[in-house]
């Protein structure tokens, strides 16, 4: 396996060089700073070149061609990475091995029609499929309370920091929608196609050279640009008493989640003593959380803590009775000050260990996970798998000890259901 | 053993049946750091009715015991609990239901023989009391609430209770409160002691492994297990009729814009061809007139009439398919007649049969290339067909056009049932 990057004059080309795999993985990469008033147009953008371009001008037609080619997947979306927005478009196509026909630079060139031949006509983008996937993020944007989990999720964060990054909503604000125009958003394709970062990745076994050659022939970019800053939040407020709000819906189970700020934590306690933390805690089906709450208590069938780290927060979330809402929280409350108190036994910190260095090695098992390694490092720069796997190791129960002060209680979020217990 | 070889795929199965009767499929990854273990007892919810072994009466169990059992059967008598032995041992453990299986699983690739002999001993040895069986149903209420939260699922459970007269099918793999409720450390053992023989399992093992090492593994801790003769278990089969239960349904829920499914009941007694290719050729004519690339898709997303497009699912009973369409629409009855007006003209075009070939080589070679994918396959076809299908390439290459007419020249769509999910609050509508 071999790495390398390329400067080109607009964008930085990756190629990872491997024979382990009988597909290749194309990722393109639109970085900018992140602003809640552009999240919806940024949305919007992405939907609208991948649902039509001047060659395959709906979104039957470009289903059709990926058939042609085999039909792998392909796709693509905006995502709030900490500070930046990160628009990606992505697919897999088979190794020309397995083909009966070469479709190598066929594929390429579908991604990049998707990106650089957008169906546009007079300085706009094509009335129909404009407005198509306009309605559609409406109708999305209005219906994410049908889903209690996400919407349960976007509430607290909402609570914990309605101005911060980390409450900006992924998939935009419905009051941002209705300005959008057909000629707005070509102009704000433009100006990404100008001023964003690009980066392009591919992963597989390829000639590197007609690599080069084929991309570089497709990446209609001139302009030079920055490179781009730290992703990471930082929070500077913190709340003395935590924040809690109720609110209901009517469905069976109640959720109830838990935001939690993490203050001032170390680039080490931020990558590898939280994954030991957060793993401890409620990271798997042998966790304080799981046993205590689920397995002792019977109190509910999912409960979990995760962490970001970008966001540089945590979330505890469960699915409950209403009645049951002191009780469960009572119980959390006390596993949280067992992990501050460092009652858990050292046998736990191994298996996270353990589990993580597995998790590791499977890292290197599909082209998608591999390829993200590079990506976060490249952003993040949180190490390839190897230097993973030695910097966990060093993680010890004072460090947990230590990192568990710096959690801070923020937000308690219930979404109180009904309690009836019938069928 | 016996190695088989997946055509075209550069992949090698290699198979061994032990003395008591437990199947092992081993597939070697090239280049895969990964191993994915599963085994699987053919014994799902959609059996509730069975003589159990060395018995001569027909029972009845409470719905929904397939999936309490494979809860219960992480309970060990001495106390370990699984989850915990395979973290400490870096390994991913887990379990999930269907209606025709039930599996046990784990993924990780150090300490393979001490997690394979775990998983064989602890699916082997279960542990039940009344104490243990009563405090699991809280969990499992409340797992069974949060699938009444999710509107796709609801409706989906609805359609399988509407189309479906007497065969289990109709209720859902999980059970009902009542059910769940009333289930007993004599019923999980019961089912126990007549699906959970070697005989009727199997055990799928995918990755970075050396097949012959795994196979002594499982030989010599199976060796010293005493079973008692396996025979086959007698199951009730039920006629079910041709007909739907009931042809429309509707209720409400609190979410912003309606939801519509239409299922339609398809008897594979109306076809005189092999099962695997007309449940292959079923799903295409369907595929091609709903899915992704059908004009009705097109022009029902173009005119706003569903929101997104048309989704599609199917599921199997031994003498049925159900084919469902679903779409989120303001205005159901305007898709049904739409869809109505496609079913009445249903149409298959050589072209685009010849593109959704190429569209299949391509999954199934994405499929060898991966740990969890190739597992799933094998599982999948045992289940299916007792068997492992090698010839995916073959057959898939081989099949063709006149099937996929004769199919639909054959087909019935007259067994049809639709059930709509509508908004409670419809006052709020903008």
């Amino acid at each position: 396996m071999k790495y390398n990057k390329y400067e080109m004059n607009s964008y930085n080309l990756h190629v990872i060089n491997t024979d382990r795999f009988k597909v290749n993985r194309l990722v393109v990469l639109f970085l900018r700073k992140a602003k809640k008033d552009e999240i919806t147009i940024r949305n919007l953008l992405g939907d609208v070149l991948l649902t039509s371009t001047k060659k395959y001008n709906t979104l039957r037609l470009l289903n059709i061609k990926t058939e042609e080619l085999y039909g792998m997947p392909y796709g693509g979306g905006t995502i709030n990475s900490g500070k930046y927005s990160v628009m990606r478009f992505s697919m897999e196509f088979l190794n020309d091995k397995y083909t009966l026909e070469p479709i190598f630079e066929e594929a390429i060139n579908f991604m990049m029609d998707i990106i650089f031949n957008p169906n546009v006509t007079d300085g706009a983008f094509d009335e129909k499929t404009f407005d198509i996937c306009k309605t559609n993020l409406k109708n999305y944007l209005e219906s994410i309370p049908d889903y209690p989990d996400n919407y349960s999720h976007i509430r607290l964060l909402d609570e914990m920091d309605k101005s911060s990054p980390i409450s900006y909503h992924n998939a935009g604000y419905l009051e941002d929608l209705d300005s959008i125009t057909p000629q707005s958003l070509y102009k704000y394709y433009l100006s990404m196609l100008k001023k964003d970062m690009v980066d392009v990745y591919l992963i597989g076994d390829v000639n590197e050279k007609e690599v080069k050659k084929i991309i570089d022939s497709k990446m209609l970019l001139n302009s030079v640009r920055k490179n781009i800053g730290n992703h990471l939040i930082k929070h500077d407020l913190f709340r003395n008493k935590y924040k809690t709000i109720i609110e209901s819906k009517d469905v069976k189970q109640s959720k109830l989640l838990i935001g939690f700020k993490i203050k001032n934590p170390t680039f080490y306690e931020l990558n590898y003593v939280s994954v030991a933390y957060s793993y401890i805690l409620g990271g798997s089906a042998d966790s304080l959380l799981f046993k205590n709450v689920r397995e002792k208590n019977s109190l509910c069938y999912y409960i979990n803590s995760s962490i970001n780290r970008i966001k540089s927060i945590m979330v505890i979330s469960s699915g409950i009775k209403k009645k049951d809402f002191k009780k469960t929280l009572e119980l959390i409350k006390k596993e949280l000050k067992n992990m501050s108190l460092g009652k858990f036994s050292d046998k736990y910190i191994e298996n996270g260990k353990e589990m993580y260095l597995n998790a590791c090695d499977e890292m290197y098992d599909t082209p998608t996970d591999l390829l993200n390694t590079y990506i976060n490092n490249n952003y993040l720069h949180t190490g390839l798998i190897e230097e993973k796997k030695k910097e966990i190791l060093k993680v010890t129960k004072e460090d947990i000890i230590k990192f568990s002060k710096k959690i801070i209680i923020d937000t308690i979020y219930l979404l109180e259901g009904s309690e009836q217990d019938d069928n | 053993m016996i190695i088989k070889k997946l055509d075209y795929l550069d992949v090698d199965v290699y198979e061994e049946k032990l003395d008591n009767g437990l199947l092992l499929y081993i597939v070697p990854i090239q280049n895969r750091n990964n191993i994915y273990v599963t085994l699987t007892t053919k014994f799902g919810s959609n059996v509730l009715e069975f003589i159990p072994l060395n018995e001569d009466k027909m029972v009845k169990v409470p719905a929904g015991v397939a999936h309490f059992l494979e809860h219960k059967v992480f309970e060990q008598k001495d106390g370990i609990d699984p989850f915990t032995y395979f973290s400490e041992r870096g390994a991913n453990a887990n379990a999930n239901t269907s209606q025709h299986k039930t599996t046990y699983l784990f993924s990780g690739h150090s300490n393979i023989e001490d997690n394979i002999n775990f998983l064989l001993d602890y699916v082997g040895e279960p542990y039940f009391t009344d104490e243990n069986v009563e405090k699991e149903k809280g969990i499992i209420i409340s797992e069974c609430e949060m699938y009444k939260d999710k509107s796709y699922h609801r409706c989906y459970e609805k359609m399988l209770e509407n189309t479906f007269q007497i065969d289990p099918v109709r209720i859902p793999v999980i059970g009902t409160v009542e059910s769940i409720k009333s289930i007993t450390k004599e019923d999980l053992y019961t089912c126990y002691n007549t699906f959970y023989h070697p005989a009727n399992m199997f055990m799928v093992v995918t990755g970075n492994v050396d097949p012959k090492h795994i196979i002594s593994v499982v030989k010599e801790n199976q060796k010293n297990k005493k079973y008692i003769d396996f025979k086959p278990v007698t199951i009730k089969k039920y006629d079910e009729p041709k007909t739907v239960l009931k042809q429309k349904d509707s209720f409400n829920m609190d979410i912003t814009i309606p939801k519509i499914m239409i299922g339609y009941k398809i008897a594979f007694k109306d076809f005189n061809m092999d099962l695997r290719t007309l449940k292959d050729n079923l799903i295409m004519i369907f595929e091609l007139n709903f899915g992704e690339t059908s004009l009705l898709n097109e022009r029902l997303v173009n005119q706003k009439i569903v929101n997104g497009g048309i989704g599609y699912d199917n599921v199997s009973t031994d003498d049925y398919m159900l084919i469902t369409l679903s779409a989120e629409c303001m205005d159901c009855n305007l898709f049904e007649k739409e869809i109505e007006k496609q079913i009445n003209n249903l149409t298959v075009s050589e072209e685009e049969f010849m593109r959704k070939k190429k569209s299949a080589i391509g999954n199934i070679v994405a499929l060898s290339n991966d740990v969890y994918l190739m597992n799933n396959k094998i599982v999948n076809n045992v289940i299916k067909y007792n068997e492992v299908k090698y010839d995916d390439y073959e057959y898939i290459k081989n099949s063709s056009f006149k099937d996929l007419e004769y199919v639909l020249n054959n087909l019935n769509l007259e067994n049809k049932s639709i059930c709509i999910v509508n908004p409670k609050k419809l006052a709020n509508k903008k």
